[in-house]
């Protein structure tokens, strides 16, 4: 209350002071700026030490082996070492590539079996620790380092307003689009708010495990913000396949990591408006296009012909709710068992309830070790043999496909506090059903939450025959796990407490049900139901 | 990934809102500052799961001070305080309405009786459990008055008016939200004694709490880890057991103290001693170990901390220096088995292969299942391959 009279006093007043005092402040003589400060080395990315010191204690480095949170892409590491080892060289560092630390590293892994659990594919810590520290005490002793280089590939979060993206001392365009100029003035949104990226980060350790210097410089966004057709204003991601894979960016991205190493604070504060130095100048049509989002139909969860699957299934085992690492309530599990064979009760299969199915596959994985203990790599054919090897362990008369059921949490989009998933919609605020209208205050959408990621949970179920094919993969939307709270100038998620998850039976039979509707429905009947006649039920 | 709406559109809105509200709820509205209640205090406690780590060997102990301290309360309580502690180097403490309590080991560390504890928690207990609703309520009445007067004088003004009156409310209410820390530091001085604990020992742990955070340079921002919030906190307890009521019991002796704290108050300081070598905080590491080897002693873990500071602030020079540190680390006859290894890489280092071989042994020695018993295996016959 006292906030809220202080709030609206001090508001009048500033209102009546800038009206009063607004015509002699545009009379006053424009100052130019005041020039820029020099920047700090703190702030340039030395820690515990200046500039001067680190540069004049550390002078041979040994680059350690890129680290990319892309599975197979040694052709991105590789070019971000090249880039890295370049841009040091530039700063007058003696490089050492990672080679030699690479053949240590294999051979102490190997001196310890490996350090992944050959059963489980599990890193195993103690092992992964010794390895690693003993094979960088070796890379430091054996090439007589004064420093290591550590990079890696991080995940990183852009700001963007209007069309401009900025992160890590780099600019894109939001929308993916290669546009500047008047089409950029013209598809600019007025919107404001992050998208995910990619950004690389080189630190520099010391030999005596201190780090001395660490700095980022962002690589690429992996989500856009722009209009999409018949949705609008939304966000598409850009496939995992389409990343690290632009050169000149990879470049860029390094060239700011490593800057402070090759200019001074003060060529950095004096080149502000040169695109050598500050990098941010690069526009986005002086570089590749970026790759293009796909925004296409989404995947059908008929894996195999309809009609194949109702002919050669008639027996399904289905197997217990399988929730992971998300806490789900077991009541809740046994409900939405106990929904399934409802819901395929249209099919007439047989339905077979196989409450240890999961423990079998488990124990069989378990003890056949098809993990490499070297690599953590799965055993592909391995794991085939061993699905297909769980039917028969079904009773004489094994089944002719298994459902595999289970409950799974991740982010889906809210958009205006509304968020539609895996064909069900809830609003954020409310936790009620997403009700549209073009007249705000009728409808749930709030346009103050604007758009962003929020946690929800699903029911999955998908089916394998005896030759462990996939027959069927789909999910249906169960609720929203946070709720969202308006806040001055934003919308902030939080957790929903325990207590009031998994308390509404609709909620859980409109999962399953749209989880199975696919098999269930003839094409015609589901095409029925996901394009509703706009005219039925209108009066003539 | 966030998107948000043109900031002109919510500045409407929310002018819109404020305005609704200041005409819809101007009688008076309940005092923000009581602790989270109901569903939200739940949401809070995920949150809070999440985003800590437990200290749960501290629980039963602390559980143990809340009881007695809520035992002590003129009526039984409705909600059951539930007391956790949480990994965090920075010292706080704060209970929410339905009784979900967290304590850090930050604070923990730096207590060393059971009366400092009490004293700390006991008003964020009373706070929870017993809010002075009836002052909150005239506090808020208060407040509510001669809006409309002001803002007649402020649009008379020119607004010229608007400094004089949101300085004389800022006063007022600061004045307001001392009475209310006053009347519940009574309040819990007063739960706290009747438990048998020392209330006075309150202004000294804050008083310790401020030297350690001073000479550790490890100030925070909330008012048990702030340069002012310290001072502050200090003299607002001070001030709340010289308005302890006459007629309340008198004073008694802490019972049933035990040196549980001081035990969980090394450890917990050890914890935040790895913290700030992890995280380069290398300034407040040699004032914390200088604490702890001056309250609980020189052992094996003090020792071979500082051989790690040393090593880690020390230039390529100074390897004589960091030798020597851990040296006098692995003498300890508790010191952490892989200081042994530490110092043997440091002697092959230096070009000591006997020294080195020997560490090394005797590392294998002391862990010889050791997971990387292998390759130092590999080290010591490369060593002895060595010509001298």
């Amino acid at each position: 209350m006292r906030n809220l009279n202080s709030a609206i006093v001090i508001l009048m007043g500033v209102v009546l002071l800038g009206l009063s005092s607004g015509a002699e402040a545009a009379t006053q003589k424009k100052k130019g700026p005041p020039p820029k400060p020099v920047p700090t080395d703190r702030a340039l990315g030395f820690f515990g030490n200046t500039r001067d010191e680190m540069l004049g204690s550390i002078k041979r480095v040994g680059i350690l082996p890129v680290r990319v949170p892309l599975e197979d892409r040694p052709d991105a590491a590789k070019a971000i070492q090249d880039a890295v080892a370049r841009n040091l060289t530039l700063a007058h560092f003696e490089v050492v590539l990672p080679d030699t630390y690479q053949a240590t590293y294999d051979k102490f892994n190997k001196q310890l079996g490996g350090m992944y659990d050959a059963k489980t594919g599990v890193l195993k810590d103690d092992v992964y620790n010794a390895v690693t520290q003993n094979a960088l005490r070796e890379f430091v002793s054996k090439e007589r380092l004064d420093g290591y280089v550590v990079v890696r590939v991080v995940q990183e979060s852009a700001d963007y307003a209007g069309l401009d993206a900025t992160w890590d001392g780099v600019r894109e365009n939001v929308d993916g689009k290669k546009t500047d100029g008047f089409v950029s003035f013209w598809n600019a949104t007025d919107t404001r708010g992050s998208v995910p990226a990619l950004s690389i980060r080189v630190q520099i350790v010391s030999a005596q495990g201190r780090v001395t210097f660490g700095r980022q410089g962002g690589v690429q966004l992996t989500a856009y913000f722009g209009t999409v057709p018949e949705q609008g204003l939304t966000f598409v991601r850009v496939s995992h396949e389409d990343l690290l894979k632009d050169l000149p960016r990879i470049d860029r991205a390094v060239r700011v990591a490593t800057l402070p190493l090759v200019r001074t604070p003060l060529e950095i504060r004096d080149g502000q408006n040169n695109p050598e130095i500050n990098l941010a100048l690069i526009k986005p049509k002086d570089l590749p296009a970026l790759p293009v989002a796909k925004t296409g139909e989404p995947e059908s969860p008929l894996k195999v012909q309809r009609d194949q699957i109702l002919a050669s299934v008639k027996r399904v085992a289905l197997s217990p709710v399988y929730a992971g690492d998300f806490d789900v309530p077991e009541g809740a599990k046994q409900r939405l068992l106990k929904l399934v064979p409802q819901e395929l009760a249209p099919l007439h299969w047989e339905i077979i309830d196989s409450p240890k199915i999961r423990e079998v596959l488990l124990n069989k994985l378990l003890s056949s070790q098809v993990f490499d203990p070297l690599t953590g790599k799965r055993d592909a054919a391995r794991v085939t043999e061993i699905r297909k090897s769980v039917f028969k362990d079904l009773g004489t008369e094994p089944p002719d496909a298994i459902l595999w059921l289970g409950v799974e949490s991740f982010m889906a989009l809210q958009r205006e506090g509304d968020v539609e998933w895996d064909g069900v919609n809830q609003n954020a605020f409310t936790r009620g059903p997403v009700k549209k209208s073009w007249w705000v205050p009728s409808g749930t959408a709030n346009p103050m939450a604007g758009q962003g990621s929020i946690k929800v949970s699903s029911f999955t179920a998908y089916m394998t025959d005896a030759n462990d094919t996939v027959l069927y993969r789909s999910r249906g939307g169960i609720e929203v796990l946070q709720n969202l709270k308006l806040s001055y100038n934003d919308a902030q998620t939080a957790d929903l407490a325990p207590s009031e998850l998994f308390s509404d039976p609709f909620r859980e039979t409109a999962a399953v049900r749209v989880a199975l509707q696919d098999l269930v429905l003839t094409p015609e009947a589901l095409y029925a139901l996901k394009n509703p006649d706009p005219k039925k039920g209108k009066k003539k | 990934m966030t998107a948000r709406y043109p900031i002109q559109f919510r500045r409407i809105v929310l002018l819109a809102c404020l305005g609704g509200l200041a005409i819809a709820f101007l009688p008076g509205l309940a005092s923000a500052a009581d602790p989270l209640q109901g569903i939200d205090a739940e949401r809070e406690e995920v949150r809070i799961e999440k985003e800590f780590k437990r200290a749960s060997i501290a629980d039963a102990y602390l559980q143990r001070i809340a009881d007695r301290i809520v035992a002590a309360a003129p009526t039984p309580a409705s909600t059951r305080i539930r007391i956790k502690a949480v990994i965090d180097r920075n010292p706080f403490t704060f209970c929410m309405g339905n009784g979900a309590m967290y304590v850090s080991t930050g604070l923990l560390a730096r207590l060393e009786s059971d009366s400092q504890v009490a004293a700390i928690l006991a008003p964020e207990i009373t706070g929870a459990l017993a809010p002075n609703h009836e002052l909150q309520k005239e506090f808020a009445a208060k407040n509510g008055k001669h809006l409309g007067a002001k803002l007649f004088a402020v649009i008379a003004t020119a607004g010229m008016a608007a400094f004089p009156i949101v300085s004389a409310e800022n006063k007022a209410m600061m004045s307001q939200a001392d009475a209310l820390v006053l009347d519940n530091d009574i309040t819990a001085a007063t739960w706290a004694r009747r438990a048998g604990f020392d209330v006075a020992q309150g202004p000294m742990a804050i008083r310790r709490l401020h030297e350690q955070l001073g000479a550790e340079k490890q100030y925070g921002y909330n008012r048990l880890s702030s340069d002012s919030g310290l001072k502050n906190r200090g003299a607002q307890l001070e001030r709340a057991i010289a308005a302890l009521p006459v007629e309340s019991a008198p004073p008694v002796p802490a019972t049933g103290e035990t040196d549980e704290i001081g035990k969980l108050a090394r450890q917990f300081s050890i914890l935040i001693a790895y913290d700030y070598l992890e995280n380069t905080r290398h300034d407040g590491l040699p004032a914390l170990l200088d604490r702890i080897e001056l309250e609980h002693g020189v052992d094996g873990r003090t020792a071979c901390l500082r051989a790690q500071y040393v090593r880690e602030t020390s230039r390529g020079a100074m390897a004589a220096t960091v030798i020597e540190a851990f040296e006098k680390c692995v003498a300890q006859p508790d010191a952490p088995v892989m200081n042994l290894r530490e110092l043997a890489f440091l002697q092959r280092d230096a070009g000591n292969a006997a020294a080195a071989i020997k560490s090394f042994e005797k590392y294998l020695e002391r862990a010889p299942r050791a997971v990387d018993a292998p390759i130092i295996k590999i080290y010591i016959e490369e060593l002895r391959a060595k010509p001298e």
